[in-house]
């Protein structure tokens, strides 16, 4: 059996010697892989949605990227995991990239959405930061390490590389990419109600442009990411996030 | 310089040329003439010779993202002239289809320039419609906005007819504050396409 191959692959030069010659028998550029691998992802989410998988799912999926990526013979570095030309550059870039994230969203999309659905994004989970140190102190661990770091790690550099590895990396299957996995990055959000999956869903669609344009790096969005979760914890703390 | 090395020059620069038919004649010429003499200025460096030639081409990229580049630059050009904030919307989109920095750039101009719009155009509406205003929508609640409400009954006006004057210049002055933002940005960032690539002639 012929598997289709992966075209393009920046980070899957065809190995010299033998190998170089039979390119068609590299399992491990299949697509077929792909599609096995976004397989068990949807299944991950569902187990989720069914309250199978305790805390969260983003360990699993890093767990599970990380694994893929091994399988391949590439690694984080390889999707993008390293600094971005410095780490002066990297640093500014991110604290602006989530300044600009966090107003876009607390005077832009969040109240277009509120008023057009009419429903708060619902953030009870968040209710006991209110006032308690401790707590606030918890999430913004959280934040830095699931969502920042986990969440980028998942689905802006496993998962948006391997949907556009199944189109074969071209500037449509990257678009396609970033469009469908930050379907599935919204609905990961579906606690926060419908007004939070559209925002989230947004404002990973603009993580996921900012790692295309910073060349596919990660540095940037990790900590655009964390600025601006730790932004919205800080205004729930001091009872001034919008709606709450 | 063999004819077969002015050749691989003419041959790149014809088809850039082809792709910044968008552009007046008289730019286009002379982007081309420019990125020629920076061809032969680069590749000089180490003696003019047909390897030499090829790898500046091939630095420079395919012509037709190259020209994507002059383009996006002329509109950045264009926006620092004009100052309209369609103008700045517009350099800073197509921007932000190349770099980080002009996605950050088109980010904050959208969020400066509804901001301003919102308190602007509220100003305006407010003489022919009273019950637009700057809401607190409960008591006690740090949640504010800008518009009409049907939640009237626990929502307060905060600022009634001031809000004439202070959305004119709230709003005016954070569009204008955007437009300037933006052109800073576009000066301080932009870089001619072929220096981006080649690094800035001699």
């Amino acid at each position: 059996m012929t598997h289709p191959t992966i075209a393009n692959h920046p980070q899957q030069d065809p190995p010299s010697g033998s190998h170089a010659e039979q390119p068609q028998a590299d399992w491990r550029q299949s697509k077929w892989l792909a599609v096995a691998e976004l397989v068990v992802v949807a299944l991950i989410f569902v187990a989720d949605e069914k309250r199978l998988i305790p805390l969260s799912k983003t360990p699993f999926l890093f767990l599970f990227g990380w694994i893929s990526l091994r399988v391949r013979k590439i690694g984080w570095r390889n999707v993008g995991f390293k600094i971005y030309r410095n780490w002066k550059t990297s640093i500014a870039l991110g604290i602006a990239a989530g300044v600009l994230l966090e107003a876009l969203e607390l005077f832009v999309t969040q109240p277009l959405l509120v008023k057009w659905l009419g429903k708060q994004p619902d953030l009870e989970t968040f209710r006991a930061l209110h006032g308690s140190v401790r707590w606030t102190l918890i999430a913004l661990a959280g934040s830095w390490t699931l969502a920042a770091f986990g969440e980028e790690m998942v689905y802006r550099g496993y998962l948006m590389n391997r949907v556009a590895d199944l189109l074969n990396r071209t500037r449509t299957a990257w678009i396609v990419s970033l469009f469908a996995v930050h379907v599935g990055f919204g609905l990961a959000h579906a606690y926060q109600g419908i007004t939070g999956v559209i925002d989230e869903g947004l404002m990973g669609l603009l993580l996921g442009i900012i790692y295309l344009r910073t060349g596919r790096n990660l540095a940037v969005p990790i900590i655009a990411h964390g600025v601006s979760d730790s932004i919205d914890f800080l205004l729930i703390f001091f009872g001034k996030y919008p709606g709450m | 310089m063999t004819p077969e090395d002015s050749q691989l020059i003419e041959d790149y620069l014809g088809r850039l040329r082809a792709c910044l038919r968008e552009l007046p004649s008289e730019d286009s010429r002379e982007i081309v003439e420019e990125l020629r003499s920076h061809i032969l200025d680069k590749a000089s460096e180490g003696g003019v010779t047909r390897e030499g030639i090829a790898s500046v081409v091939a630095a420079l990229g395919s012509p037709k993202e190259l020209a994507r580049q002059y383009l996006t630059d002329e509109l950045l050009v264009r926006a620092q002239k004009v100052r309209t904030p369609w103008a700045v919307v517009h350099a800073a989109f197509r921007w932000a289809r190349l770099s980080i920095e002009g996605v950050l750039v088109l980010i904050a101009s959208i969020i400066g320039y509804i901001f301003g719009a919102s308190f602007f155009l509220a100003a305006l509406i407010k003489p022919f419609n009273p019950k637009v205003g700057l809401w607190q929508l409960e008591p006690d609640s740090y949640q504010l906005a800008l518009g009409m409400t049907d939640r009237t009954p626990q929502g307060h006006e905060l600022l009634g007819w001031y809000l004439i004057p202070i959305g004119l210049a709230l709003g005016g002055g954070t569009i204008l504050s955007t437009t300037h933002l933006a052109i800073w940005m576009f000066r301080r960032f932009r870089r001619p396409p072929a220096d981006w690539r080649l690094g800035p002639a001699r």
